[in-house]
């Protein structure tokens, strides 16, 4: 069982009533990393504190990590949302089968759940994630 | 879902996911990926304009990949003194023999 990828169905609501923003130096994003046993989905995790099978954050060692903003741009028909990227997990080591974007600024509210395809390791080493470019067909986010 | 004929919806990216062990990733990764994050080349744009971009990218990649290299051996700088002011001077050889 690993957690299921997708937008979640909160953040579409939200995103029309101005909940989230992401532009540089507004709202705050992070991002946590879950192990294969998450049962989330993009339909019920409503909010980080509905994470299920984080990876252990003892020592905050491998605690969320604060993202950073890039101001969202219209490429083509696409609206695109992106960070700054690689986001690293220096001198790890654990395994996570997933991630979970959420807004730190707003209570914490879910955005969207990564899957990596399978269960990736870091020992003594960098755990390291990088995003896609922020262009449409591409970027983390879109919308058309 | 599709709005006079056009498709609208959510989409989300795909992330690449990669582990190390025993080490960090080299420089190369890093001169890679912050050049892609500066110069993202069209798949449809013109032939020539496409050529000269791709000209560029790598005169890119050769600065990144000299100021990085730089970056980290100022870096190894600082960590060799500050060993070496806490008398580990074991720990400060190993820095200096390491090559990034």
């Amino acid at each position: 069982m690993a957690a299921t990828a997708g937008i979640c169905d909160t953040f579409k609501q939200e995103v029309l009533i101005g909940t989230h923003n992401f532009t540089v130096a507004t709202d705050s994003f992070s991002m946590a990393l879950m192990t294969s046993a998450s049962t989330n989905t993009p339909s019920t995790l409503t909010n980080y504190s509905g994470i299920v099978g984080e990876v252990s954050t003892s020592g905050t060692a491998y605690a969320a990590k604060v993202l950073t903003n890039v101001t969202p741009v219209l490429n083509g028909n696409q609206g695109c949302v992106s960070f700054s990227s690689p986001i690293t997990w220096t001198a790890s080591t654990f395994t996570a089968r997933s991630a979970m974007i959420y807004n730190t600024t707003d209570g914490n509210k879910a955005v969207c759940i990564l899957d990596f395809g399978g269960d990736k390791t870091s020992s003594a080493g960098d755990f390291t994630i990088t995003l896609p470019a922020q262009t449409g067909g591409n970027a983390i986010i879109r919308i058309t | 879902m599709s709005l006079n004929g056009q498709s609208s919806g959510f989409g989300l990216g795909r992330v690449k996911v990669q582990t190390t062990t025993n080490r960090g990733l080299p420089v190369e990764f890093y001169v890679d990926e912050i050049t892609r994050h500066i110069l993202y080349i069209s798949d449809t744009a013109p032939p020539g304009i496409r050529e000269q971009a791709r000209a560029y990218r790598e005169n890119v990649k050769g600065v990144l990949d000299a100021g990085i290299r730089q970056a980290i051996q100022s870096n190894h700088t600082t960590l060799i003194y500050q060993l070496r002011q806490a008398g580990m001077h074991e720990a400060a050889a190993l820095v200096l023999a390491s090559k990034e």
